[in-house]
């Protein structure tokens, strides 16, 4: 990404949306509300949701999906696929319902962005124009980030932060594996998707290896000191596995600096460590559609007027899910989701003329430490100009020193969201 | 007519709303459905209950004289006339 490029571009995007806007360039569409243009960018939790809230708020839209892929590979839960609990087919769901409901589908990625003209590049050169433009693209992982990291790196070092492929190979890694090998997990600094998700994954392949491979060790290297639901994990760590899972902090000098995936080496600032399986959880970035085109800052991510989602770098471009700067709200399946309905809902109200609504939203984010012990984060939060802001006396984590009975109760509410939610998305 | 929606998108369906409040009160019940969306064996759905009803529970989560793992720490973050607008238009009439 050429940072000074797009500087200047997203500056003269702006701009010339204004222009655009109030129809002083040729070009320009009307904004009616009926039969208005919506393209969404991306498949996952947060544009197949806006896609179809769009169709259900007002059936006359004409409401494209661009998501290369036939299939979508859910995130959430697949850690039980690397702990052998769970088959990637379950976590695996097509665009079928979404196309019944009235979506086209269109194959293929997104290229280039002109908002100028209210136009959208397709990879094979063909363009889609839009009246208004919903980007959930997710996001793609910062190589750049970490020296020695690499595609080809993440053959050895499996990252499996986009489930997939890269979540069956670290499961068939760790199946792979002698009894008494060292697991080694790195966590990225903030922000990232899934902020609870590297401790969960700790979690359930510590269970794993306690069960089948008791010998064996589990580090992770966190490139921060805090993490989410942190004191919640560390207890039920020592209570669930002893000590078979080591964490190390930034202050500990575990900051992973490089990674060398041909000796299977892990650096950080003072320190070598050797791994039998290496599970880099790298750095992250939004996908590269919102890096290439512009829409993301030099954070990498998305910059977004809160209660309406509008990008504040291009007019009539709206940015959700883990893309999207959303600040308190952290980057998840559940903010994507509630995120997306409001989103299609200021959209729709836009494309009627009517006001940005003021609203709140929530997220609840479920973690399994085993599958019979979950635990969960939750916030409430209300958009101020630019941020979503927590709900202050709202939200937080299950308690310390809860029963069994209740993290078993939580554990199957996450199973149950689970099911819930993809059967509202993608069902 | 919202009884048993297989999903609470449809939430949405109507007249959209020249009234503000209620287009808001629609908006934050629409986040519900990530968890009581379906028809569930685990959690309960919301569609079957009295508004009246409903309201009451939020409250007495929001309170704390109901305690639940998760909905105690939900509810504490909107007012009571939010709380009571959601269940009007989550419950049954």
């Amino acid at each position: 990404m050429n940072r000074p490029i797009n500087t200047r571009r997203r500056q003269m995007l702006k701009g010339m949306g204004l222009l655009a806007a109030s129809g002083l360039l040729p070009g320009c569409v009307s904004t009616a509300a009926t039969g208005a243009r919506v393209v969404v960018v991306g498949g996952g939790f947060a544009g197949v949701s806006a896609a179809r809230a769009l169709m259900q708020l007002d059936p006359s839209l004409d409401v494209t999906l661009v998501e290369p892929d036939q299939r979508y590979v859910a995130c959430p839960f697949s850690n039980l696929v690397i702990s052998g609990e769970r088959s990637i087919a379950d976590q695996t769901f097509d665009y079928g319902a979404t196309i019944r409901s009235g979506v086209r589908h269109i194959p293929l990625a997104a290229q280039d962005l002109d908002p100028i003209n209210h136009q959208l590049t397709l990879v094979d050169g063909s363009t889609l124009a839009y009246d208004k433009l919903i980007m959930a693209p997710g996001i793609s992982i910062n190589y750049d980030a970490l020296p020695g990291y690499s595609v080809a790196a993440s053959q050895n070092m499996p990252h499996a932060w986009q489930a997939g492929p890269q979540t069956t190979l670290l499961a068939s890694q760790l199946a792979a594996m002698r009894d008494g090998g060292t697991v080694v997990i790195t966590a990225p600094a903030n922000p990232f998707r899934c902020p609870p998700g590297p401790y969960e994954r700790a979690s359930l392949i510590a269970a794993y290896l306690q069960k089948y491979k008791p010998k064996s060790k589990l580090l992770i290297l966190d490139s921060k000191d805090s993490f989410s639901k942190k004191s919640l994990f560390q207890a039920a760590w020592k209570s669930e596995f002893g000590a078979l899972i080591e964490w190390q902090g930034v202050s500990d000098g575990a900051r992973v600096v490089r990674v060398d995936a041909d000796k299977m080496t892990l650096h950080t600032d003072f320190d070598t460590v050797r791994a039998d399986v290496a599970n880099i959880i790298p750095p992250q970035q939004a996908a590269k559609i919102a890096l290439a085109t512009g829409i993301a800052d030099d954070t990498g991510w998305c910059p977004i007027e809160a209660a309406s989602f509008a990008s504040r770098v291009a007019d009539d471009v709206h940015v959700i899910g883990d893309a999207a700067i959303a600040n308190a709200m952290p980057k998840s399946a559940f903010s994507a989701n509630a995120q997306a309905k409001l989103c299609a809902l200021q959209v729709s109200r836009a494309l009627r003329g009517e006001s940005t609504l003021d609203s709140k939203l929530m997220n609840t984010c479920y973690s399994l430490v085993t599958p019979n012990y979950g635990i969960s984060v939750a916030g409430v939060y209300t958009a101020e100009g630019n941020r979503w802001l927590e709900v202050e006396g709202a939200g937080g984590t299950s308690p310390a020193g809860a029963s069994r009975k209740v993290r078993q109760l939580e554990a199957d509410y996450a199973r149950h969201w689970f099911s819930t939610i993809t059967q509202e998305v993608f069902g | 007519m919202k009884a048993f929606a297989p999903w609470l998108m449809l939430l949405f369906i109507g007249p959209l709303a020249a009234d503000e409040t209620d287009a808001r009160a629609r908006a934050m019940a629409a986040t519900c459905s990530g968890c009581h969306g379906g028809v569930s064996q685990v959690l309960p759905a919301l569609a079957r209950i009295e508004s009246r009803v409903l309201a009451q529970q939020l409250l007495a989560f929001k309170s704390g004289e109901r305690s639940g793992t998760l909905m105690n720490r939900i509810a504490r973050g909107y007012t009571d006339d939010e709380l009571t607008s959601i269940a009007d238009i989550l419950g049954q009439p």
